[in-house]
């Protein structure tokens, strides 16, 4: 699909075909972003789908996806661009040994050189498909970089001082991520469009279940939701299980033979959707309570 | 809101919009100008979608964060189905600004004169003692960053023109005085309007 073709409607069947299930508002958000060459904040509980989401448009679009994933002390130059220097210095020994040291500096500090992190792959893809660019988990950088971003954003451009500047020919398509572990700042905000995604409600969750897994039958499907549902509800789970625990958790039960959830093998197998001996402990009690 | 309401049929103009933003800023959601237009921008790309796209679009445009995400849908039921409640409410927060010669009124907590013209929520007085709505955006602030204003066509330009005109014709003192102390710079309003009205002529 081009960028020029979609709609409303082809982008929800462009999910769909992806296996990603979207809502209205999903669908919407999107279809704005490709429309109005914005980049797309999605903002939501981990494990609700925003990663999922950025791989499902790259699928539709038949686009190459770069994924930028972001930590506490990224800089530009794991982001953006860095020197090749064991290749500079191999240069500059075999000039020297040909005794031919003309334009030295020059050359070595030439595009040859360059090491292109994601931003700048991203920025320099060419040819008629688009670019899908996931910048995963804004908000784990510090706001240092987040500034940096903000103008990367605003211009899909970049300098380097050696070089020159970088403009892509065409903008990539920008899916950024945030669990809100920490606040953005209102700059970076107000140049994209936003999306939240809260967990989906049990029907829509089932349906994804069942196209991630269509041999596993609907009454597993069933029970496995509802079970999540009633953890995720509880404030006691410091991780509340996502999307993705659900869909592990009928692989694993469906993988034991089973066609229902009982309490045993909820027990048993609470590992599939949590990871720590604490959330594990209060799971437990929430399934006594559960299978009541 | 359904796409089967007669409600989400309604034709969405730039005058709804910008009102709309004004109502979100005034209960804390926090749009500007140029995500007005923005969301004019969006609507212009489905607009033969239902209400549902409508809403879903203009909430993808002028949230910024979880809180406003959350806010959105009451503010905007409230705005669209019940607008007369709204422009009681609006009208029960104005207070009147002392020493206006042209009864204009302000919102409270706005006393200066100038201030009160950049809060965006004067309203005045018509001869016949009506109260109606005055833009306080000059049409450069308003659509500044808006480039491609030739996404409006036939009609749909047509009534962008009628509107910007009966906004200039509501600003009861000179373009210079109201414009020339903006933080956006000396805007020559009427010039504008007619840029805006040769290029409707184009389209």
């Amino acid at each position: 699909m081009g960028l020029g073709e979609v709609s409303l409607e082809s982008v929800s069947t462009g999910l769909l075909k992806q296996g990603y299930i979207p809502s209205p508002q999903i669908v919407t958000s999107v279809y704005l972003a490709m429309r109005l060459g914005r980049p797309l904040l999605v903002e939501g509980d981990p494990g609700c789908g925003k990663t999922e989401l950025a791989k499902a448009i790259s699928g539709m679009l038949g686009a190459s996806l770069i994924r930028l994933q972001c930590y506490d002390g990224l800089d530009v130059s794991s982001a953006l661009y860095d020197w090749n220097y064991m290749k500079q210095i191999m240069e500059i020994r075999i000039r020297q040994a040909r005794s031919d040291l003309s334009n030295l500096e020059e050359d070595i500090f030439s595009e040859k050189f360059l090491m292109k992190r994601p931003l700048l792959q991203a920025l320099l893809r060419k040819g008629d498909t688009p670019t899908v660019l996931l910048i995963d988990e804004i908000d784990r950088t510090d706001e240092e970089f987040e500034g940096f971003l903000l103008e990367f954003l605003g211009e899909f451009q970049v300098t380097v001082p050696e070089v020159g500047t970088f403009r892509a020919e065409k903008p990539p398509i920008v899916i950024l991520t945030s669990n809100r572990t920490r606040e953005l700042g209102d700059g970076l905000r107000r140049r994209c469009l936003y999306l939240y995604l809260t967990y989906p409600d049990r029907d829509r969750e089932m349906e994804i279940v069942r196209t991630k897994l269509p041999r596993v039958g609907n009454e597993l499907v069933a029970d496995v939701v509802k079970a999540v549902s009633s953890l995720r509800s509880s404030n006691a789970i410091t991780k509340r299980p996502g999307i993705s625990e659900s869909i592990a958790w009928a692989e694993a039960l469906d993988s034991l033979g089973k066609h229902s959830l009982d309490y045993p093998s909820a027990v048993e197998t609470l590992s599939c959707v949590l990871k720590t001996p604490e959330d594990l402990e209060e799971a437990r009690k929430i399934m006594d309570e559960h299978f009541k | 809101m359904t796409d089967t309401d007669p409600e989400s049929q309604r034709h969405f103009s730039i005058e709804d919009i910008v009102n709309f933003s004004r109502f979100l800023r005034e209960n804390g959601i926090r749009t500007s100008p140029p995500e007005s237009a923005m969301a004019a921008e969006a609507l212009s790309h489905i607009r033969s979608a239902g209400g549902v796209a409508v809403f879903h679009s203009l909430k993808t445009v002028l949230c910024h964060t979880e809180e406003e995400w959350k806010s959105f849908d009451m503010l905007f039921q409230l705005f669209w189905s019940r607008g007369s409640l709204r422009r009681e409410i609006t009208k029960d927060r104005m207070v009147q600004a002392k020493g206006n010669p042209e009864g204009q009124t302000a919102t409270e907590g706005f006393s200066g004169h100038s201030r009160k013209l950049y809060a965006g929520s004067t309203l005045r007085y018509n001869e016949k003692g009506e109260l109606s709505v005055v833009s306080l955006y000059s049409p450069e602030e308003m659509f500044g960053s808006y480039s491609r204003v030739d996404v409006f066509e036939g009609a749909e330009a047509r009534r962008l023109l009628a509107a910007l005109k009966r906004i200039s014709r509501l600003m009861p003192t000179s373009p210079s005085r109201r414009f020339a102390d903006s933080q956006h710079g000396t805007i020559n309003f009427r010039r504008y309007i007619r840029s805006v009205a040769s290029l409707s002529s184009q389209i």
